[in-house]
């Protein structure tokens, strides 16, 4: 029933224009509101018809920032101008699904890939590709520091030789097993090494 | 009719530009499956990013992107940085998916984990909620909490850091710490302000100081400004809440040192607008600590400068 959505809305934007920013309440109005307007089965849709093939992904890029501007912005709205469906609607028309346009046109490649599509369709091949930049590096571990950086009491568990077994794709379990250590243990080890690392493996993949 | 209030999601649409981002680590790597994986973990951040924006909360999103590529083909992680309280993983969970496995790389160092349900056709994202822990590795979609408890959880943490006051100099600040106008409203600025217009930047906090005063909440006021020889004046302010004249009597206001020493102390009286610290100055890394007393209620925050 329109009239019960539009009351719905209603109580929802005010009580998050009423709640200062940043407190729970005024999040959970701001949550509540944005599905409301999702699921209302009223958003407009400016322009159907035209820009085939890609009009939804104009759309839903459009959608996207309204609903972000909502959010930061509700203190615009004015209940006593109209509903909160009329607000959202103007904006998006004319505002924020003409600004979108731009977006996709401009770009190449701004097709959105769906789970099947990801498990069809394998990436590009490049040359070099970052994997095997990182594998070099690893290897070559010039300062030796992937080498020197290992478990405390166990010299072969270092960064390098769990990052080796990593990349070939053994699992946390198989690693564990293979140097007698708990799983959280070696694991928590590695992921420390990699914000420690990191940004060292990068500096040597972009001087390449 | 749906009743909003039980629904206990968030939901938006993933558009060109997520994806596009998604695709930028997908293509990086060589393997398809670690690609398929990468491609969803990159869609899970971006949601949970999206979300906290709207929510008003910062993330150093951009700068957790540089390092990334790098850590997504040496590990499964999907993490976001939350400025000053630690890394929020964010997990992909597939359609019918009941339980998701988290994997042992991102057990620990993580201030939380977020679920994120993609569809079918990746344009949509559903946050479900969130936990604090990995579990034993595994969560499940039942057991989750939600996204306000999320959103308290952060705000917690951030109560129990120090405020970074250099940050400020960099429009970079807390959870809480908002414009003066947000906290106390725009008729309050010209009534009780006498913060010089010389103090560069000014934020407030709302201090809850529970049954004591009713749940009255009051304004805490910082005000910093560059000085010579790098050093940074302060200048501290207790104010009522939008709506109240006076400061309830009785309510201290202090500066603690680093070892918790007090080093100037000021207290209301019946009829006081405000009350304030003599302004005080410091160096970056300098560490102070500012006490609200009021009865047996005792607030601190802990700032470095």
């Amino acid at each position: 029933m329109n009239v019960q959505l539009n009351e719905q809305l209603k109580q929802l934007a005010l009580a998050a224009q009423q709640q200062p920013s940043l407190t729970l309440l005024r999040q959970l109005a701001l949550r509540q509101l944005v599905n409301g307007i999702l699921n209302s089965g009223r958003l407009c849709r400016p322009q159907s018809g035209q820009f085939l093939g890609i009009y939804d992904d104009i759309y839903d890029e459009a959608v996207q920032e309204l609903l972000l501007y909502i959010c930061q912005n509700i203190d615009k709205y004015n209940p006593e101008r109209g509903e909160v469906m009329a607000w959202v609607n103007v904006l998006l028309e004319r505002r924020f699904f003409k600004e979108a346009i731009p977006k996709i046109m401009d770009k190449q490649n701004m097709q959105r890939m769906s789970l099947s599509d990801l498990d069809q369709i394998a990436p590009p091949e490049s040359n070099p590709c970052l994997t095997d930049m990182i594998k070099q590096c690893i290897e070559l571990d010039s300062e030796n520091i992937f080498k020197n950086e290992h478990i405390e009491n166990h010299p072969r568990a270092n960064f390098q030789a769990l990052a080796r077994r990593r990349l070939l794709g053994k699992s946390w379990k198989e690693i564990a097993a293979e140097f007698d250590i708990k799983l959280s243990t070696v694991s928590r080890f590695y992921d420390r090494c990699l914000n420690k690392f990191s940004a060292k493996i990068k500096e040597y993949c972009t001087d390449i | 009719m749906k009743n909003y209030s039980e629904t206990l999601t968030f939901t938006l649409p993933l558009g060109s530009t997520a994806h596009a981002i998604a695709k930028q680590f997908w293509t990086q790597q060589s393997d398809a499956q670690k690609a398929k994986q990468v491609y969803l973990n990159a869609l899970a951040v971006y949601a949970v990013n999206f979300y906290l924006n709207c929510m008003g909360i910062k993330t150093n999103w951009e700068a957790s992107d540089r390092g990334n590529s790098i850590r997504q083909i040496l590990a499964d992680v999907a993490d976001l940085e939350i400025p000053h309280l630690g890394l929020l993983e964010c997990r992909p969970v597939l359609p019918k998916m009941q339980v998701i496995n988290i994997p042992p790389e991102a057990w620990s160092d993580r201030i939380g984990y977020v679920l994120v349900q993609l569809d079918e056709s990746l344009q949509m994202a559903t946050l479900l909620g969130f936990s604090e822990t990995a579990g034993a590795g595994e969560l499940g979609v039942e057991q989750l909490r939600s996204l306000e408890d999320l959103l308290a959880h952060l705000t917690g943490k951030t109560s129990q850091s120090k405020i970074h006051l250099s940050q400020w100099l960099e429009n970079i600040f807390e959870i809480g710490w908002q414009s003066i106008e947000t906290i106390l409203g725009l008729e309050q600025q010209n009534l009780a302000f006498t913060l010089r217009s010389n103090f560069s930047i000014k934020r407030a906090k709302l201090m809850d100081l529970g049954l004591q005063l009713g749940h009255r909440s009051l304004a805490l006021l910082v005000a910093i400004t560059p000085e010579t020889e790098e050093k940074v004046g302060i200048l501290v302010q207790l104010h009522p809440m939008a709506g109240e004249t006076y400061l309830p009597p009785n309510l201290k206001l202090s500066m603690l040192s680093e070892s918790g020493e007090i080093l100037q102390e000021v207290e209301s009286r019946s009829v006081d607008n405000y009350i304030q610290l003599k302004r005080f100055r410091g160096l970056p890394g300098e560490n102070f600590g500012i006490q609200l007393t009021f009865g047996e209620v005792n607030l601190i925050e802990n700032f470095v400068i």
